[in-house]
C-alpha cells in the first residue's frame, strides 16, 4: 500500500485532503508544521508529499531541498507543493527545489484525481504527530549597554516606499525612501525591514547615541530589494561595539544569511558582509513567535510572492502590526482563478478563511502599517503583484478593530498629491463604517507615539 | 527686415546695442524690463532678444518658453547678459536661452553669434528629437552608492547613476542606476505605439549602476528591443550578474520573463560601435571591473567616467606615503593617470566621479572614488571643454554640492582655464551642436 505525507498548518486543509487521499486508497500520515513533516518522511519513507509551501518551521522549499539532497528511497516520492499564492516566481522555485507539482490552494478533488493516477493501492493508517508548543519567552536581544531609554512606545517612519526609492521634489513629503520602521518600546530598539530608510536611521542614531555601544535586533520581513538594500550602508553595523541581532525566516531560495550577504559581494558591492565590524549575528527562526526582551513578537505568512512574514509586537503600549506587503487573498482568488472555480463555494470559503486569519493577527492593534500601494483602480491591472489596495487595507483594518491603520508601501510612480488623496479616500471610506479608526499615509519622519495602557 | 528686441534696465546699454544693430539694417525694440518685452514681441515676434540674466529658479524658463514659441517658422535667438561669471552663463542656458554674452559687450563675439544664428535655427526651438548632426545628452540619475530622497537632494537629485544620449537615430543609455525608472516612463510617453530600440552601456556591476533596470519600463513590452552592453565583471559573465538581481529572494519578475526583446551583449575589444556612435572603453581604477566610455558624436565627445580613483591619489596613501614609493612604482601610478587623461583628452564633455571634496577624500582613500579638486585638475589638463561632477555623495545635499562646484570652479579660474565647470542634475538637458558651434 503507498503512503501519503500530508503537511499543513490549516487542519481544514489537512482533513479534506486526507479524506479524499484515503478513499483513493492511500495510507495517510499528517503533520501540522514541516519539521514534523521531516521527521515523518524519514521514519515512513512516503511515496507521495503534499507540503505547504508556508508550513511552519520548514517550509516546503526547504523541505523539498533537504529530502531531494539526500540519497535513499525518500528521494523517489512525488513532491507535491501546495500554495496559496500561486506567483509565478513560486512555482519556478518550486521546481528547482525539486518540486513534481504544484498546486494552488484550495486544491479541489478533481486536482487530486489527476495526481493520484499514478497512486494505486488498499488499506488505511494514520499517524498524527502534533509538535508540542514551546512554552515561555524565546531567546531575547542581548543586553546591551546603550539600552534604550524607558518612555511610552514609539513607532518611526524611515522608510515608506514600495519597490524602489524614489528620489525628487514630487516624494519629499511622504518619502521615497524604502521601508524602513524604528520601534522603541519596553526598552528595546527594534528595526523593521532594512530597505533605503535604514541609511538616515543609521545616521541618527549615530548622532543620538554618540558611540555609545547599542543593542538592537532587525526584524526582516522578507528580501525582495527594497527591504534588504540599504543594509549596506547602516553606519551602527560599521560600529564594532554595536550588537545587531538580524532576525527573519529561511526564504524560497536559500537561508536569510546568504540572501542578505549575496547583496554584499563582488560584484555588486566592495564590502563584504564579513568585513561589517559590528557584532552581527543572523538568526533564521522557525516557530510563529518569540520574544525581544520582553516584547512579545508574533509572525504570519503572507501572500506575497516568495516568503514574507508579518510581525506583530505586542508592547506594554499595546500592539504594533507591521504587513508591508501583502494582497489580500479574497481579491487575489477572485481576480486570478479560474472563472468556473473562482466562483466555487469552496474556494470562497477558503480565501475568507485565509483573510480571517489574518485579521485576527491585527485584531485589536494599536497600529496597523499595512501594504495599500494601489488605489482600486489600479489594483484591477496588478491583481497578482503580490500587494493591497486602500479600500481593502481600510476594510481589513476596520473588522479588525485596529485603533490606527498607516498605509504603507506607496507606489514609485505615486506624488505626495496622490497619497493624500489616497488617505482621504481611506478616512472618507472609514467614515461610511461607521467605526472610529484614524487613517493616515506613513511618511518619513513621522513619529507615532503608543500611550500606556491605564493599570 | 529683421527684428531685435533690447531688454535692460540700463539705458547705456540699450541705445549702445540698438545703434550697432540699426546700422546692420536691424529694427530695434527697446525695453526695460521683461514683461514690457514680453508685450512688444507679441505684437512685433522678433529673431533676437539680448535680455538681462536669467535665473534658472525664477521665471526664466517660463520667459523662454513663451519667446521660442512666438514664431515657429522664424525662429527666436535670445542672447542673456551679466557679468560673465561661469555660474550666470550656466544659469542662463539652463534657463534656455540660446546664448550667453558678458558685459560689457564684444560686439566681434555678439557678430559672430548672429552669423552663425542666421545659418542654424537655435537649439531650443528644435523640438524633442535633436537636430541632425547633434546629439543631446540628459541626466536622469547623479548619485553615487544608494539613492538618496528626501528635500535636502530635491535639486540635484538623488537617483543613482543613469544618463541618456541621443546621436541621430541611436539612443544610449549610460548605466542602469535608479534613474533609469523615470527615463523609462520618459520614453513609453514618448514613442507611444512605436516600437523602442536602444542600448544601455554598463560600466560596471555595483548596485547603484544597476538596480533601475528592474524598473525600467520599456523591457515590460514586447516591441522594444533592448541591448545591454558591457564588459565581463571581475567574478562572472554580464549575463548572470544581471539576471541574479532579478532572481527570488529578491524580484518577483526574472529577468527572462521580461516581455521585451532584451538582449545581453558582452564586448570584448575596447573599440566598437553602438548603433553608429564609436564608442572607445578604458578600465578603470576602481574595485572591480569598471569601464568608462568615450562617445565620438557629431557635437563633439562625452566622456563618462563615473567611478574612478585617480591612480595617483592612491599610490600616495598615507598608510602607504608616496615617498616610500619606489622610482618603478611611482613611474606606474604616473602612467595611470596618464592614459586616464589620454582617454578623455579634449572632449566636449567629461562626466567625472568627484563625489567627494579634499577633506573627505583623505578619509576614503583607495574606496574607489575621486574628489572633486582631482576631477577638475584632470579635466583642465586633459583641455575638456565641459566638466559635469558626478556620483554625488549620499551625504551630501543640495547646498554641499553646490558649495562644491563653486570652489571647483576658482580652482578652474585660478588656473585661467576656460573649462566650464558643473555638478551634474537631475533632469538637466544639453544639446551639443556640431564641432565648433558649441559656447
Amino acid at each position: 500500500m503507498k503512503t501519503a505525507l500530508l503537511i499543513d498548518e490549516d487542519r481544514v486543509v489537512r482533513e479534506s485532503l486526507a479524506q479524499w487521499l484515503r478513499q483513493a486508497g492511500l495510507a495517510v500520515i499528517e503533520a501540522a508544521d514541516g519539521e514534523t513533516g521531516r521527521d515523518l518522511a524519514l521514519t515512513h519513507k512516503p511515496d507521495l508529499i503534499l507540503c505547504d509551501q508556508l508550513a511552519p518551521r520548514c517550509n516546503g522549499f526547504q523541505l523539498c531541498r533537504f529530502l531531494r539532497a539526500r540519497p535513499g528511497p525518500h528521494t523517489r516520492a512525488l513532491f507535491v507543493l501546495t500554495t496559496s499564492g500561486g506567483y509565478g516566481v513560486d512555482r519556478h522555485g518550486a521546481v528547482e527545489a525539486g518540486a513534481d507539482e504544484y498546486l494552488v490552494k484550495p486544491v479541489l478533488e478533481q486536482d487530486l484525481d489527476r495526481l493520484l493516477e499514478k497512486f494505486r493501492g488498499s488499506g488505511n493508517t494514520t499517524v498524527f504527530l502534533p509538535r508540542p508548543a514551546k512554552k515561555g519567552p524565546g531567546p531575547s536581544a542581548p543586553a546591551g549597554p546603550g539600552a534604550i531609554p524607558p518612555g511610552p512606545a514609539t513607532v518611526r517612519f524611515w522608510g515608506v516606499r514600495g519597490s524602489l526609492p524614489t528620489p525628487g521634489p514630487s516624494t519629499v513629503h511622504y518619502g521615497g525612501n524604502t521601508s524602513c520602521v524604528e520601534v522603541r518600546a519596553d526598552g528595546q530598539l527594534i528595526i523593521l525591514d532594512a530597505g533605503t530608510g535604514i541609511r538616515g536611521l543609521g545616521l541618527s542614531l549615530a548622532a543620538e547615541f554618540k558611540g555609545v555601544p547599542l543593542s538592537m535586533t532587525l526584524l526582516i520581513s522578507h528580501t525582495h530589494w527594497d527591504h534588504i538594500q540599504g543594509l549596506p550602508f547602516f553606519d551602527a553595523a560599521y560600529n564594532p561595539a554595536n550588537r545587531l541581532r538580524i532576525v527573519g525566516y529561511e526564504g524560497a531560495q536559500a537561508g536569510l544569511h546568504t540572501a542578505l550577504s549575496s547583496q554584499m559581494e563582488s560584484p555588486y558591492f566592495p564590502v563584504g558582509f564579513q568585513q561589517l565590524p559590528g557584532h552581527i549575528t543572523i538568526e533564521e527562526m522557525k516557530d510563529a513567535s518569540f520574544f525581544i526582551g520582553p516584547v512579545e513578537v508574533k509572525t504570519i505568512f503572507l501572500n506575497h510572492p516568495g516568503v514574507c512574514v508579518g510581525y506583530r509586537l505586542n508592547t506594554s503600549g499595546g500592539a504594533i502590526a507591521y504587513l508591508p506587503d501583502n494582497e489580500p487573498f479574497q481579491r487575489y482568488k477572485y481576480h486570478t482563478g479560474q472563472p468556473e472555480i473562482a466562483g466555487s463555494t469552496e474556494f470562497l470559503r477558503y480565501a475568507q478563511r485565509m483573510d480571517e486569519r489574518l485579521a485576527d493577527f491585527i485584531r485589536g492593534s494599536e497600529v496597523l502599517i499595512l501594504d495599500s500601494q494601489y488605489d482600486l483602480a489600479e489594483y484591477q491591472s496588478r491583481a497578482g503583484w503580490g500587494h493591497g489596495c486602500v479600500d481593502d487595507a481600510v476594510a481589513l483594518a476596520a473588522q479588525a478593530e485596529v485603533k490606527r491603520l498607516f498605509l504603507f508601501h506607496h507606489d514609485p510612480s505615486h506624488n505626495d498629491e496622490k497619497i493624500t488623496q489616497m488617505a482621504e479616500w481611506g478616512r472618507a471610506f472609514v467614515a461610511t463604517l461607521h467605526v472610529t479608526m484614524q487613517v493616515e499615509a506613513a511618511r518619513e519622519g513621522l513619529e507615532v507615539v503608543l500611550q500606556p495602557a491605564p493599570k | 527686415m529683421k527684428t531685435g528686441l533690447v531688454i535692460n534696465e540700463d539705458r547705456e546699454f540699450r541705445r549702445a546695442v540698438a545703434s550697432w544693430l540699426k546700422e546692420r539694417d536691424w529694427t530695434v525694440l527697446e525695453a526695460e524690463e521683461r514683461g514690457t518685452g514680453l508685450e512688444l514681441s507679441r505684437q512685433h515676434p522678433p529673431q533676437l532678444v539680448l535680455c538681462d540674466l536669467l535665473k534658472p529658479r525664477g521665471n526664466g524658463p517660463q520667459f523662454c518658453r513663451d519667446l521660442h514659441q512666438l514664431d515657429p517658422a522664424n525662429p527666436c535667438v535670445i542672447i542673456a547678459t551679466g557679468n560673465g561669471y561661469a555660474p550666470e552663463r550656466f544659469h542662463s542656458l539652463e534657463a534656455g536661452a540660446d546664448e550667453y554674452l558678458a558685459r560689457p559687450l564684444d560686439f566681434e563675439k555678439f557678430s559672430a553669434i548672429l552669423a552663425r544664428r542666421s545659418g542654424a535655427p537655435p537649439a531650443a526651438a528644435a523640438g524633442p528629437g535633436p537636430a541632425p548632426g547633434s546629439a543631446r545628452l540628459k541626466f536622469w540619475g547623479v548619485r553615487g552608492s544608494i539613492p538618496t530622497p528626501g528635500p535636502g537632494t530635491a535639486y540635484y537629485g538623488g537617483n543613482t547613476a543613469c544618463v541618456e544620449v541621443r546621436v541621430g537615430e541611436d539612443i544610449i543609455i549610460l548605466d542602469s542606476g535608479s534613474g533609469i525608472r523615470p527615463l523609462g516612463r520618459a520614453l513609453a510617453a514618448e514613442f507611444k505605439s512605436q516600437p523602442i530600440h536602444l542600448s544601455v552601456l554598463i560600466t560596471h556591476t555595483h548596485w547603484d549602476h544597476i538596480q533601475g533596470f528592474p524598473f525600467f519600463m520599456p523591457a515590460y513590452d514586447p516591441k522594444n528591443q533592448i541591448t545591454v552592453v558591457g564588459f565581463e565583471g571581475a567574478r562572472q559573465g554580464l549575463q548572470s550578474t544581471l539576471s541574479s538581481q532579478m532572481e527570488s529572494p529578491y524580484f518577483p519578475i526574472t529577468m527572462h520573463q521580461m516581455p521585451g526583446q532584451v538582449s545581453i551583449q558582452e564586448v570584448k575589444g575596447l573599440d566598437f560601435k553602438v548603433g553608429a556612435v564609436p564608442v572607445r572603453a578604458q578600465f578603470l581604477n576602481h574595485p572591480g571591473a569598471c569601464t568608462g566610455y568615450r562617445l565620438t558624436t557629431p557635437g563633439g565627445d562625452i566622456c563618462y567616467l563615473p567611478d574612478v580613483e585617480l591612480s595617483q591619489r592612491l599610490r600616495a596613501n598615507p598608510e602607504e606615503p608616496a615617498a616610500m614609493l619606489d622610482t618603478e612604482e611611482r613611474k606606474f601610478a604616473s602612467e595611470q593617470d596618464l592614459k586616464v587623461v589620454e582617454f578623455i583628452r579634449d572632449a566636449e564633455v567629461l562626466i567625472l566621479d568627484s563625489q567627494y571634496n579634499a577633506a573627505e577624500y583623505r578619509a576614503h582613500i583607495g574606496w574607489g572614488h575621486s574628489c572633486a579638486e582631482d576631477s577638475v585638475a584632470f579635466a583642465i589638463q586633459a583641455n575638456v571643454k565641459r566638466l559635469f561632477m558626478f556620483h554625488h555623495d549620499p551625504d551630501h545635499d543640495d547646498e554641499e554640492i553646490s558649495r562644491m562646484v563653486a570652489r571647483a570652479r576658482r580652482t578652474a579660474a585660478r588656473r585661467n582655464s576656460p573649462v566650464l565647470v558643473e555638478a551634474a542634475r537631475e533632469g538637466f538637458e544639453l544639446v551639443l551642436h556640431p564641432a565648433g558651434k558649441n559656447l
